[in-house]
């Protein structure tokens, strides 16, 4: 059979990703957030152990923008309740599939983990 | 939210911080990292966590700044190469031209810095200066002292701590290998204690030892006798057959007073030496701790003045002070500077051509750069980016000038003559690489900015709306690239007017006439050692044998001999006293020995009296024939011939000398050497060395086995030195002088190459450029020979005003050259209009292609194709 031409890059070709671009895409996927609320977001799943500097954050930003697994919005989602001057971010399809991608390494890595007794497991 | 102080003054460091990042990173993001910092610090309501969470933030940047600048430059350095891939004629003519001017000037650089900079091998060279005897009114800047004249020094001064004088002396090895004639230097104890460096193997001679027969070797001699052995020390080297206990080895650096000197000996002067007041011996001195060149020559002069009022020999004599340094790369100074100055030239002009291609490129993008720019790319990322390009084919043509600098140089020392033999120990030096990567990245930086500014501030309604013909008609920009070639052209005509100088003055040096017959003469040294030949008439004997033996060979038609090296060093000389007249005469009068055959082997015209015939004998009366200069100076209004004259003076006991011949003059010393006042003795006294002179029927050097065959009959363990064609020691004489022209005609060629390049490419884009205007012209009514016409003039134009700076300048640079020069003037107007041909016939052939090519523009295809 003729293999079919994949569009676009493959999302295994991203991972493993690194901690916090993970966090990034993580609290992207519910809802588009600007970067204060994504900072907010991990923060909050972390129990604030993970805060990451404005810095880094952005360094991730880029990232992802250049390779395409999030895009800026060029609309405010919630003008009501938010600043304009605060700029916004979504997953975008690669970067979904990138993140599940990713979420799905991980639970294979810990589902080893539980086979060899490293977890308890789950009752 | 209300803005408070504290906010405002976060903002503000904050700000600052951000201006660590990369303009357009900072651009994009800054304001973005401001709020969410600005966020986080309200949210949080304990002061020391906030404080905490700024400090971090901070710290956070520093460390992520760098990652941005290298990830931008990554980026830069992608695209520039992209660019290099696809303007591959553009990249190669550009990187060739940088190379170009880095190799010259790295090679020349090189060779200037390890002459004029580089610290000397010696402990404490500054300290050590050359004194020298000078007689302003005889115009001798550096003349020998006796060795009265030497204690009168020691004696005499309070800042120079140590004397030492030294003279050169042949000597014949015997003992070990073949018998081998050395280059000795005999010197006064204080020798080293003026020039030390640390012996390889054992010492050196010390004060204590003026007398005794100890010899230091050089790193050459004890390499070839003694294979590098340190058991030679304390072995002996028989020296003219008296044995010399080695004492110990210099290192290969240790260069004074010249290159290839084999050993060193204690001078033990005779007592005869001790009294003479000949000039025979060097001085080289240590100044004191603290005490400056110009303190010492102040009181040396001060000394020669007390010297001259007391002593009449010392009348009218001066000293002078040369430092070390000055005293080794005096006389390749002048040279040095001048080749340095026009690798400068090459240089600047390649870099200028460079220049001109990136403003024609940087014109010929803004179409690309305007529409990168209205894209929303900010002008500060599009320069860099241009920049990038600029700086990497300057570093690349820096990088490939250094491996080509390295292969120049070498082939230099290869080519450099005999003369030039310090010119081995040069290599290609770390700073100099340094300095020249340095210079090409900097280049790359100031004239890359230039065209990329420009391209970076263009209209993009303009340029878009212009098309391709309008792109790059910006007035500046052609107005620049017309600056720039008449600036090319200026620097090239300086280079190759002095060029042309230097060729001119080559040809005026070797058309000179020396005076006497220098083709089919075979010369040769041959010094018999005192110990072996102690009678004056053994030595007489050897050579009145070797002479008639040598005129038996075959293919020599006539054999003498003189005891001056001819075109050598400079010739024996002494005061001398006329008969008849009460006072000295201080000008010096050379003395030579010579056979009877020595003007008419060398074909010196007689102009009055006689030559020495075999009736000259001891016993008989004392004869001598002087030259003309001589006649004309010291006898102006009488006839020499038959007057009497004694060198010293009038109350020295020795014999007084008559006049029986006049010869015509001779440059005996060589071209660049005066006509002395000269006189000749009969050889009748058995002098120890002579210089051999064979006339041939033929090539002379082939009878230079014969003759060593002969000699090694006589006495097979005496060599002969300086075997040589008289016509090639003429050769070497002019070596350094061609070696140099040379160098310079390869600067020039490399100016007018550039040159041509630069204008012949500004041309061709104007014609590019213009195409639709020349279609425009010739479509109603002009003709090719008006387009012509069109172009010539704008040649014209460029290449008057380059050339009329250039030459205002190559005047400039010329008078500057004047003690290079030979036999011209600076405005030798033969080499300018040289230089004005060959540069107008450059201008013809670069202009020669685009103007063809404006010329055959069809109208009809031009115009269907707008």
């Amino acid at each position: 059979m003729p293999r079919l031409r994949r569009e676009g890059p493959d999302p295994d070709d991203f991972l493993p990703l690194p901690r916090d671009t993970f966090d990034v895409l993580v609290s992207l996927a519910d809802r588009d957030r600007h970067g204060y609320a994504i900072l907010q977001d991990i923060a909050e799943r972390t129990d604030g152990r993970i805060r990451l500097s404005p810095s880094t954050l952005y360094a991730v930003i880029k990232r992802l923008l250049e390779s395409e697994l999030i895009e800026e919005l060029s609309e405010r989602p919630d003008p009501a309740h938010d600043d304009e001057r605060r700029r916004y971010y979504r997953l975008t399809r690669l970067g979904r599939h990138v993140a599940e991608s990713e979420a799905a390494r991980l639970t294979r890595l810990l589902a080893d983990a539980r086979a060899s007794g490293l977890v308890p497991k789950r009752r | 939210m209300p803005v408070t102080r504290a906010e405002r003054r976060v903002r503000a460091l904050f700000g600052a911080v951000l201006h660590l990042y990369p303009a357009s990173y900072r651009d994009e993001y800054g304001r973005e990292m401001t709020l969410v910092l600005i966020d986080r610090l309200r949210d949080e309501h304990n002061a020391a966590v906030r404080v905490a969470v700024f400090l971090g933030a901070i710290a956070s940047i520093l460390a992520d700044a760098p990652k941005q600048h290298a990830l931008v430059l990554t980026q830069d350095l992608r695209l520039a190469l992209r660019l290099i891939r696809r303007e591959r004629w553009f990249a190669t003519v550009a990187i060739g031209t940088v190379a170009l001017g880095i190799a010259l000037s790295t090679a020349v650089f090189s060779v200037g810095k390890s002459l004029l900079v580089d610290a000397l091998p010696y402990r404490e060279a500054e300290r050590a200066t050359m004194v020298w005897v000078t007689n302003p009114r005889q115009g001798f800047d550096r003349d020998f002292t006796s060795y009265p004249r030497l204690l009168a020094w020691r004696e005499h001064s309070q800042l120079i701590e140590t004397f030492a004088a030294y003279t050169f002396r042949q000597a014949v090895v015997t003992g070990i290998g073949d018998p081998e004639q050395l280059r000795v230097v005999r010197a006064t104890p204080e020798f080293f204690p003026v020039i030390y460096s640390e012996p390889v193997v054992g010492r050196v001679f010390s004060a204590t030892e003026e007398q005794t027969a100890v010899v230091v070797l050089g790193h050459g001699l004890w390499q070839r006798k003694f294979g590098g052995q340190r058991s030679a020390v304390g072995q002996t080297l028989r020296l003219d057959s008296i044995p010399y206990t080695i004492i110990g080895v210099l290192p290969p650096s240790f260069q004074f007073p010249e290159r290839d000197v084999d050993a060193w000996v204690p001078l033990q002067p005779s007592a005869d030496e001790r009294r003479s007041g000949a000039f025979w011996l060097r001085t080289v001195a240590r100044l004191k701790h603290g005490v400056s060149l110009a303190q010492a020559q102040q009181e040396m002069t001060a000394i020669a003045a007390r010297l001259g009022a007391e002593r009449l020999e010392d009348r009218e004599l001066g000293v002078a002070l040369v430092g070390l340094r000055d005293e080794i790369a005096g006389p390749f100074k002048s040279a040095l500077v001048m080749l340095t100055a026009a690798v400068l030239g090459v240089l600047a002009i390649a870099c200028v051509n460079v220049a001109g291609m990136l403003t024609a490129r940087g014109a010929a993008r803004r179409r690309e750069v305007a529409i990168r720019t209205a894209l929303g790319a900010s002008r500060r990322r599009v320069v860099r980016q241009l920049l990038t390009e600029a700086v990497m084919l300057f570093v690349l043509g820096g990088a490939l000038g250094v491996t080509l600098g390295s292969v120049l140089l070498r082939l230099l020392v290869r080519a450099a003559p005999q003369t030039l033999s310090w010119l081995r120990d040069v290599s290609l030096d770390g700073p100099m690489l340094a300095v020249a990567l340095g210079t090409a990245a900097l280049t790359g930086v100031v004239f890359g900015v230039f065209p990329s500014w420009r391209g970076a501030a263009a209209d993009v309604a303009e340029v878009v709306a212009s098309g391709v013909k309008g792109a790059g008609r910006g007035g500046l920009s052609q107005r620049f690239r017309w600056a720039l070639v008449v600036s090319q052209i200026a620097i090239a005509t300086i280079v190759v007017s002095a060029a042309s100088l230097s060729l001119r003055s080559l040809v005026q040096a070797q058309r000179v006439d020396v005076g006497f017959e220098l083709d089919h003469v075979l010369t040769a040294r041959v010094e018999l050692p005192r110990t072996k030949y102690p009678e004056a008439a053994a030595r007489q004997q050897f050579f009145d044998r070797l002479l008639e033996r040598a005129r038996a060979l075959p293919g020599v038609t006539g054999a003498a001999a003189g005891s001056s090296v001819l075109l050598g060093r400079l010739p024996n000389s002494s005061s001398f006293t006329i008969e008849g007249r009460p006072e000295t005469i201080q000008q010096p009068l050379t003395f030579d020995i010579v056979t009877p055959d020595f003007f008419r082997v060398l074909q010196v015209p007689l102009l009055r009296g006689r030559f020495f015939s075999d009736r000259d004998t001891a016993d008989g009366q004392r004869v001598a024939i002087i030259n003309a200069t001589a006649a004309k100076t010291h006898w102006p209004n009488e006839d020499p011939l038959g007057k009497r004259f004694k060198f010293g003076d009038p109350a020295d006991d020795v014999p007084w000398l008559t006049v029986v011949g006049i010869v015509a003059d001779t440059r005996r010393a060589g071209v660049d050497h005066p006509v002395f006042t000269e006189s000749y003795q009969p050889s009748t006294q058995g002098t120890r060395s002579m210089t051999v002179l064979l006339r041939t029927a033929g090539e002379p050097t082939a009878v230079a086995p014969a003759l060593r065959a002969v000699v090694r009959e006589l006495d097979q363990d005496q060599p002969l030195a300086r075997v040589a064609a008289l016509n090639q020691l003429i050769d070497n004489q002019t070596a350094a002088r061609r070696f140099n022209t040379w160098l310079l005609g390869a600067f020039g060629a490399a100016a007018i190459a550039l040159t041509a390049i630069g204008l012949y490419s500004l041309l061709a884009y104007l014609v590019a450029l213009r195409r639709h205007e020349i279609a425009v012209r010739l479509a109603i009514g002009g003709t090719p020979s008006h387009v012509l016409g069109l172009i010539v003039r704008n040649v014209a134009w460029v290449v008057g005003i380059g050339m009329s700076l250039g030459l205002a300048g190559a005047l400039t640079a010329a008078r500057s050259m004047r003690g290079l020069l030979f036999g011209i003037e600076p405005w030798d107007p033969l080499s300018q209009a040289v230089t004005i041909a060959l540069l107008c016939a450059v201008a013809v052939a670069a202009a020669w292609i685009p103007a063809r090519r404006a010329m055959r523009v069809d109208p009809a295809t031009v115009l269907r194709m707008e």
